[in-house]
């Protein structure tokens, strides 16, 4: 691609944002040409602004089934595919979520400043489990029987990479409410990520977390549900999905830290409420009602009603006053019971 | 040989949520097994391990495990996150976990 200088600032500024690194490359020059010919340092100060110090900057590893992290390196950024889909698939659910978070809500990456995305795949051996350890996003294989490998997912990864986001914004402690709330936001983004690479707007996704992952010998679509909470598996070995949809239904088990991957099928559910009345693609406008509420709003101790307070007055700020999404967020926390 | 021993391993959370349990009896071992079940439980020495903080400070989705072992009128649990799996008692839990049983008597489980 050449770029010459006739393309306006506008559109160099948004190469120079979004393009490959050769794009970029070439942008940031032809700008700071135009710069120079012109004259106009407003053009420099405006690309300093729009252009973050970091970009995209993916690294997969390979555990090689042992638990010590982060492993061999096996694909880093532009690198092709490895062959290996669980490389190649931590790589493009990572890069699925940067775009989101970049592209819609403008956050460069996990803290806002272009933080590396590493993953590492193959982790320990039959290992039924992703998770975010507080630097890098880790995935097991899977043990076969139950569960497939947990790259399967796009929107597990974007719930992993949005623990980071978490961490980097509003904190929110793991336990009880806050730490459901914490694993309900990375749910949220999860599935926006899974939406959007799908194309499909609110009334048509269907917001499981976790399709694919379990293996056909289980009865379940997912490993949860935003749309019906409670109903995404039933299954004589791994029992019944007991995300609750309403306040009445909390669970006040001090397990697993006070039930976050239980009582966070409440507060998704509200966001699938409020999403769906407002229409259109998610991410759009529920999701940034979220992501307002998340990085400028929530507290580390924020429970279910602060959350419920946070996304009203972000829909209040972004949209208005007595807005049609104001209210279609204040009747979707009503309709959980907060 | 002693009394029997029954080892119980309950796990939790994790990203996909949900409980799980595995238990392992030496009564329903096979000599070495038994043996070698009896031997981890000694190493692992777990009513001597300061109880580990069981709340993960940066991970996320891990694991949380109980451990429970029991002999005679002896019974002693132990809960943990998987990032702070005492050393001691990590070839135990692999071991209830990797040849044991779900747990029957676990009345929580779904």
């Amino acid at each position: 691609m050449t770029l010459c200088a006739i393309l306006p600032p506008q559109i160099l500024v948004a190469i120079a944002r979004n393009g490959t690194p050769e794009q970029r490359r070439r942008a940031l020059a032809t700008l700071a040409v135009s710069e120079r010919m012109r004259g106009r340092r407003e053009v420099r100060a405006s690309m300093l602004v729009a252009v973050p110090t970091g970009q995209k900057r993916r690294t997969v590893y390979d555990a090689q089934h042992a638990t010590r992290l982060p492993g061999v390196r096996v694909r880093g950024e532009g690198d092709p595919d490895s062959g290996d889909a669980a490389v190649d698939e931590a790589y493009e659910g990572a890069g699925s979520t940067y775009d989101l978070y970049f592209d819609v809500f403008g956050r460069n990456s996990i803290d806002g400043q272009g933080m590396r995305l590493d993953s590492s795949v193959h982790y320990g051996v039959d290992y039924d489990n992703a998770f975010w350890d507080g630097a890098q996003m880790v995935y097991g294989d899977g043990d076969g029987d139950l569960f497939e490998r947990f790259t399967i997912s796009v929107d597990v990864i974007g719930h992993e990479l949005t623990h980071g986001v978490t961490d980097h914004a509003a904190r929110l402690e793991y336990h009880d409410q806050p730490g459901a709330l914490n694993e309900s936001i990375s749910d949220v983004f999860g599935s926006l990520v899974k939406q959007r690479v799908r194309g499909e707007k609110a009334a048509d996704a269907d917001w499981i977390i976790g399709e694919g992952l379990f293996t056909s010998r289980v009865r379940g679509v997912g490993l949860r549900s935003l749309k019906a909470p409670g109903s995404a598996y039933a299954d004589p070995v791994l029992g019944n999905d007991p995300q609750p949809s309403h306040m009445d239904n909390y669970d006040r088990s001090p397990e697993d830290n006070g039930g976050v991957h239980v009582n966070s099928g409440i507060p998704s559910h509200a966001f699938y409420l409020a999403a769906v009345a407002i229409g259109g693609f998610a991410w759009e406008r529920a999701g940034r009602i979220w992501y307002d509420a998340l990085t400028k709003r929530l507290a580390p101790d924020s429970d279910f009603a602060a959350a419920a307070r946070a996304t009203q007055a972000a829909a209040a700020d972004l949209y208005g006053s007595g807005s049609a999404e104001e209210k279609a967020v204040r009747d979707a926390w009503s309709q959980v019971g907060i | 040989m002693g009394s029997p021993i029954r080892v119980s391993v309950v796990r939790v959370g994790g990203v996909a949520g949900g409980r799980r349990t595995a238990c392992l009896d030496t009564d329903k071992l096979d000599e070495s097994r038994a043996n070698e079940l009896r031997r981890l439980v000694e190493e692992a020495n777990i009513a001597h391990v300061s109880e580990p903080t069981i709340r993960s400070t940066r991970d996320r989705d891990r694991f949380h495990f109980t451990l429970t072992v029991q002999q005679g009128s002896f019974q002693h649990s132990l809960t943990f996150a998987e990032e702070r799996t005492p050393e001691q008692v990590q070839p135990l839990l692999e071991m209830v976990r990797k040849e044991g049983q779900p747990d029957l008597d676990d009345t929580q489980a779904v």
